[in-house]
């Protein structure tokens, strides 16, 4: 217990947190205390766990109050919310579970911080389960749209507590157990940047199901209700066949079947644990470097900067989540509304900010390699110009691609084709200010591009000013009959805040001009 | 081939290099010794182009520096203390990136790459840059430079983080290009690779250099080994207090 104690203390869950020497000496460098003082180490999983709990205890509550509203409503087609409920808790065991295994793969495999700990006097059961609380720790947001979901089932359709709380902890058992024996079966198949990328699709996933249950709590249940096709179209999770319910079915032998897999599966996986986990696995077939060499490359067809950026942008997954959630989020708006100016306006907000993150996250990549950067023959500007046009035509591409959805929908409003300048200003203008920012304000960790402070600047500049154009605009062709005073602030707002984003675009231009010289 | 006057760096009050004066000719290897701190790597950086001299002036292949930075980089390789590549990249894709950015011919550069690559064992050109040690990225790095055969190389600590045979190799290759005609500047901590592989060195201490001239000049002058020699020179406490208080 000590020692599990100590590596949570010291090491956190570290696939997540940074840690290591660059984490550590970065933080030195900025935090060192000139008195020479040292302050006390504070506790890596705690801090963690409590960010975890905090961001994920408001969406928690949400999931809670619209299933219980869903459910309260229900309580008179028992068969529908039954179905619905086997849906959403057979949905969240299954995202818990694929989630779980992709970083118990990871973590029960022999990394090079279990090859350090493996030369500690530590026990190798301790490793067990510590990496088994990595992987838990990792799921804790989805743990908390299930236990919301649970929690609403509960409270909405009045099932008897006791037992209902039991069968939960059960489920939970139940998929712990069996996603902690597939993990430590596959230790060692997963990659540290596999796992975040899985992450980022279950968090996205997440994400549009809080969507899905904002939009689900809107519509009118009773109607619902008495529609038998959503239960004939959701009965499959019913079914006893479905494994991720059968600690909620009314059958005892299936809810015995359970409780007995599930300590099957304990021992079992405790048993193979001991066997398996932290081994070499037998690495895949290497290339030979004739063969890796023959690859066809665009290196020198783009230029190596747009190349070499466009990898990094493929192959981090912070970059993914950057480009979906805008567009996924807008998509979603376009359906759940009248039309596509409805999802512009949202995709725009949110892509404004996340454009100046990317061009930050390209930026700070280079700098991070900035040794070798200026020894290359080439000039600076021709470093930064693909930081910063690379995520401007991105999220061009993706407003333009929702126009196009739209189109086909028939949800297409001309009034959106005023958008497109607009953003193409804005998307500049947050690219100028997050390559900025990066150089001369950069993050603490290596993953994060900007200080805290830079990202409130950025936040309220993009985010601020995509809003004073694009509310206006909104107001002034999507209200009929504004009043005559309405309609003047309208069009100082907007025309004003157009003046501002250009003049910034060019102040900050200037400055990363003047900052990538000096560097 | 290098030649540096009056070379200055100065951080706020405290001063890197203090107008240092270097001239190393064609085919030279030159060895830059110095103590943690010296300055070797802050001039190394100055002679390469990646850090503004406070003052003095740099010529390298006859070009002037401050006028011709990227004509000056472009024929000359640096091979730094500390390998930071992209960790994004896989070791191919690295070497692409460089191919396309000195704007080499492809097909030529591959044969190389594959000669380089048997030379010094490396195995690993499909895995990513930041799931390599430092040694592998060492040994990439080196690749990406000597791929090309610039006609100078500066190479910071070159040996650091490599295996006995990679580090053989890589002496044996540097003193070929230097016969061939290539100047090289190469700064170590080794002594017996300095006494071995160069024709001159200069120790700098405190960003002054306090030495310069061949070993055998050296040796001849101060009737000492160079270890002795770079010790004395260089050492503020006597090593055996310091061995004996511990």
């Amino acid at each position: 217990m000590r020692e599990l104690s100590i590596l949570l203390k010291y090491l956190g869950f570290s696939i997540f947190q940074e840690t290591g020497q660059a984490a550590q000496a970065s933080n030195s460098r900025r935090f060192g205390r000139r008195d020479g003082k040292r302050r006390g180490t504070k506790n890596r999983a705690m801090q963690y766990i409590t960010i975890l709990l905090l961001s994920s205890l408001p969406m928690a509550i949400f999931v809670f109050v619209s299933n219980y509203k869903v459910y309260s409503t229900l309580t008179r087609f028992p068969q529908v919310a039954g179905v619905f409920f086997n849906t959403t808790i057979s949905m969240f065991s299954l995202f818990y579970i694929v989630g779980f295994i992709g970083t118990g793969m990871y973590s029960f495999s022999r990394t090079d911080e279990i090859e350090l700990l493996l030369t500690l006097p530590i026990k190798t059961s301790t490793l067990t389960i510590y990496s088994l609380l990595i992987s838990l720790s990792s799921q804790l947001f989805t743990l908390s749209f299930f236990v919301g979901s649970a929690l609403g089932y509960m409270f909405g359709v009045h099932v008897p507590a006791l037992s209902f709380i039991l069968r939960t902890l059960l489920q939970l058992y139940f998929i712990t157990s069996l996603s902690a024996l597939f993990s430590v079966l596959g230790g060692g198949m997963s990659s540290k940047s596999l796992v975040r990328k899985l992450n980022v699709f279950m968090t996205l996933a997440l994400v549009f199901v809080y969507f899905g249950f904002t939009y689900v709590e809107g519509i009118n249940v009773e109607e619902l209700g008495e529609n038998a096709n959503i239960v004939r179209w959701l009965s499959f999770t019913n079914s006893k066949y479905n494994i991720l319910s059968w600690a909620y079915s009314d059958s005892n032998i299936l809810v015995a079947l359970t409780v007995v897999l599930s300590i099957s599966i304990t021992v079992l996986f405790w048993y193979m644990s001991n066997k398996v986990a932290f081994e070499n696995v037998q690495r895949k077939y290497k290339k030979q470097n004739s063969e890796v060499m023959k690859k066809q490359s665009y290196a020198s067809l783009f230029g190596g900067f747009v190349w070499k950026d466009l990898k990094l942008l493929v192959r981090n997954e912070q970059f993914i989540f950057l480009l979906l959630y805008p567009f996924v989020f807008g998509i979603f708006m376009m359906f759940v509304s009248a039309s596509s100016i409805s999802s512009i306006m949202p995709f725009v907000v949110i892509a404004v900010f996340y454009c100046a993150m990317e061009a930050g996250m390209l930026t700070s990549s280079e700098m991070q390699s900035k040794e070798l950067l200026f020894t290359l023959p080439v000039k600076r500007s021709a470093m930064i110009l693909p930081k910063i046009t690379i995520p401007v035509l991105i999220n061009i591409a993706l407003f333009l691609l929702i126009d196009v959805i739209a189109l086909l929908f028939n949800k297409f409003d001309k009034v959106a084709l005023i958008f497109i300048p607009i953003s193409i200003l804005l998307f500049a203008l947050s690219a100028f200010i997050g390559a900025y920012y990066s150089i001369t304000k950069p993050g603490k960790a290596k993953r994060q591009p900007f200080s805290n402070t830079a990202t409130f600047i950025i936040e309220g500049i993009t985010i601020g000013l995509a809003f004073a154009i694009l509310f206006p605009i909104t107001m002034l062709f999507e209200t009929p009959n504004l009043k005559n005073w309405q309609e003047i602030t309208c069009w100082l707002v907007m025309v004003g805040s157009i003046i501002a984003s250009i003049l910034l675009s060019y102040f900050y231009y200037r400055k990363l001009k003047k900052v990538i010289e000096v560097e | 081939m290098i030649r540096a006057v009056g070379l200055t760096k100065k951080f706020g009050d405290f001063i890197a290099v203090d107008g240092i004066n270097l001239n190393v000719n064609q085919g030279e290897v030159f060895g830059f010794l110095g103590p943690n701190g010296a300055g070797k790597t802050t001039t190394i950086k100055m002679l390469t182009g990646t850090l503004k001299p406070t003052a003095g002036s740099i010529e390298i292949l006859g070009m002037d520096m401050k006028n011709y930075p990227i004509e000056i980089k472009r024929r000359i390789g640096v091979a730094p203390d500390e390998p930071r590549i992209y960790e994004h990249l896989k070791g191919y894709e690295f070497l692409e990136f460089i191919i396309s950015i000195y704007k080499l011919d492809k097909t030529e550069m591959k044969v190389k790459i594959e000669e380089l690559c048997d030379a010094f064992e490396v195995d690993y050109l499909d895995k990513l840059a930041g799931e390599m040690s430092h040694g592998m990225r060492q040994k990439l790095m080196l690749i990406s430079v000597l791929m090309r055969k610039p006609e100078v190389l500066f190479m910071d600590e070159p040996t650091v983080g490599l295996d006995a045979k990679s580090a053989k190799i890589l002496k044996e290759l540097l003193m070929k290009y230097a016969r061939e005609g290539t100047t090289v500047f190469m700064t170590t901590h080794i002594l017996e690779i300095a006494e071995k592989m160069c024709d001159r060195i200069a120790i700098i201490n405190k960003g002054q250099i306090i030495a310069e001239a061949s070993v055998s000049e050296l040796k001849e002058k101060y009737r000492a080994s160079l270890e002795d020699i770079f010790l004395s020179l260089t050492a503020t406490n006597d090593i055996k207090d310091i061995v004996d208080s511990l």
